[in-house]
């Protein structure tokens, strides 16, 4: 073989490329290719037989069925081209417009839009039946998700004595929180929170038509040969975005289980299989797999007034703080309200699961906090993070993001009256520094 | 008649019953006679101190629902017609970033 000159070289070359691509074409890269995209939720019975592997317990976690998929919650079926414009669902037809009728234009063909009502309200509807299914399949998913996050993240601190935080929570944590009465869901502010966080991971216009999804921008001017132009009224939108419907509904199918996964660790369902040892009114206590302990409280829905005046909905959520040892002056750090799931939040620097909230505080807050018994002083730390998502938004804090680039729904006075959400309004006229 | 609770942050301050003639009263007014069952002298001094600041929050939980409020506001517009029970909260600033 050393001796072997170029046309060897080449033979050899060519049955090694031979042997790859009949590997290939028997292989799991060609079967996976012979499936198109299968709805949300659809499973393929029988591969793991097939292949004579068992799945692991994470892949039998995430093949419990997703009970809906977004085609179903938007309403293709019965709408099959659709739009979502200034917060109302409408149906493209495939007619002729009347005088005056919003109309999509593309490829010098008029469709009109009929507008049949709000979207949320479309979205409510659609996720409503569900939510229980939702909440089961949610649970399926916590126990190899959410826990990892909070043993993985980099500031994850290593208790140096578990035996004396176990005991602390048993005998001292868990029996200060109890007496409040269990957690109590109500499914309509569960939906509605849902939607939220829906509505703030969607484009807020978008359309599905001709087979393909446009994400639509305001505009003015002439558009391209072939982008979609949208007119309602005076106002116009350009499909700037586009890819196939399929892409676009598989990528919404994702974009609803982050939704539900971001809602129902602050619901509850399942919170015992999620390593809850308690969980009440007052708050909870969580062991992780790897052992940690958290002290958590959870946060019903609500609405921060901008400074922009508009009421921005933010969903509910749960935040913890891991409880690292039962010396109170090293228990209560600085850096060290995490929330729990993804939350878009002006005072969480990151997105994902377990990041901290920025929440500054003077040397004579902790020093408060380090005289009290070190339950005590967890409880009114998370409280003082609870209030800081809620009302912490003044002219004089300096959020890691803007409350308008979080992607929030806007409410209006009476919806948040209607859903009875608390406001928590914008300090315009405060000056001079804060009580703390 | 309201089972009322006033609390700072989670600190519970006082207990007392609203009686019905009391529904016309403002939320500052009604802390304050709430304050005046208080037998803890720091506590009320928090509280009184939180209520001169216009950046400080009051909640209201009547029932399920929570509000926030002023101290100026009608405790009528407050108050849940099913519930029995009621809780204010009083919190000081809590400033992020």
């Amino acid at each position: 073989m050393l001796l072997a000159g170029p046309t060897v070289r080449r033979i050899h070359r060519e049955r090694e490329m031979g042997v790859r691509q009949s590997v290939m074409a028997g292989g799991r890269e060609e079967r996976e290719l012979t499936h198109p995209l299968a709805p949300a939720g659809a499973r393929r019975p029988g591969s793991a037989v097939r292949s004579g592997r068992t799945p692991s317990r994470k892949k039998v976690a995430e093949n419990v069925t997703f009970p809906l998929d977004m085609a179903a919650v938007l309403g293709l079926g019965r709408d099959p081209e659709l739009a979502v414009m200034d917060g109302r669902v409408g149906r493209i037809c495939r007619r002729l417009p009347g005088v005056n009728e919003p109309v999509v234009a593309l490829a010098d063909k008029r469709w009109p839009i009929l507008f049949s009502g709000p979207f949320r309200e479309r979205l409510a509807r659609s996720l409503g039946p569900h939510l229980s299914g939702m909440r089961h399949w949610a649970g399926t998913q916590g126990e190899t998700r959410e826990y990892a996050d909070l043993d993985g993240s980099d500031l994850a601190v290593a208790p140096r004595d578990n035996d004396r935080i176990g005991t602390f929570v048993h005998e001292e944590l868990i029996p200060r929180l109890r007496g409040a009465v269990s957690f109590d869901e109500e499914d309509t502010a569960v939906a509605e929170s849902l939607v939220d966080g829906l509505l703030a991971r969607l484009e807020p216009e978008f359309a599905f038509v001709d087979g393909r999804w446009y994400g639509l921008v305001p505009f003015c001017g002439e558009p391209g040969p072939r982008q979609p132009e949208f007119i309602v009224g005076k106002d116009r939108f350009l499909g700037l975005q586009t890819r196939s419907a399929i892409d676009a509904l598989a990528r919404y199918d994702t974009v609803l289980r982050e939704a539900v996964r971001a809602v129902f660790p602050a619901e509850g369902g399942g919170w015992k299989e999620r390593g809850y040892l308690y969980r009440g009114k007052g708050g909870a206590v969580i062991r992780t797999p790897a052992g940690r302990y958290f002290a958590c409280m959870q946060m019903p829905p609500y609405v921060v007034e901008g400074d922009d005046r508009k009421l921005y909905s933010f969903e509910a959520a749960e935040i913890g703080i891991q409880i690292v040892s039962t010396d109170v002056r090293e228990a209560i750090r600085p850096v060290s309200v995490q929330v729990l799931h993804e939350y878009r939040h002006m005072f969480v620097s990151g997105w994902g699961g377990g990041n901290f909230i920025c929440m500054p505080r003077p040397d004579s807050y902790y020093e408060n906090l380090c005289q009290l018994p070190l339950e005590e002083a967890l409880l009114r730390h998370l409280e003082s993070a609870r209030m800081t998502l809620c009302a912490g938004y003044t002219p004089r804090s300096s959020p890691a993001h803007s409350i308008q680039t979080l992607g929030r729904p806007v409410l209006s006075e009476e919806e948040a009256e209607r859903r009875g959400l608390p406001i928590y309004r914008y300090p315009f006229g405060a000056k001079g520094p804060a009580g703390f | 008649m309201f089972q009322t609770k006033l609390r700072y942050g989670i600190q519970e301050a006082a207990v007392r019953p609203l009686a019905g003639d009391e529904i016309s009263t403002t939320v500052g007014q009604q802390i304050e006679k709430m304050l005046e069952k208080s037998d803890d002298p720091r506590l009320r001094t928090q509280i009184q101190r939180a209520l001169d600041d216009p950046q400080s929050t009051i909640e209201i939980r009547s029932g399920k629902r929570v509000q926030t409020a002023t101290p100026s506001m009608p405790m009528r517009e407050l108050l849940g017609a099913d519930s029995g029970e009621l809780e204010i909260t009083v919190s000081q600033p809590h400033v992020g970033g």
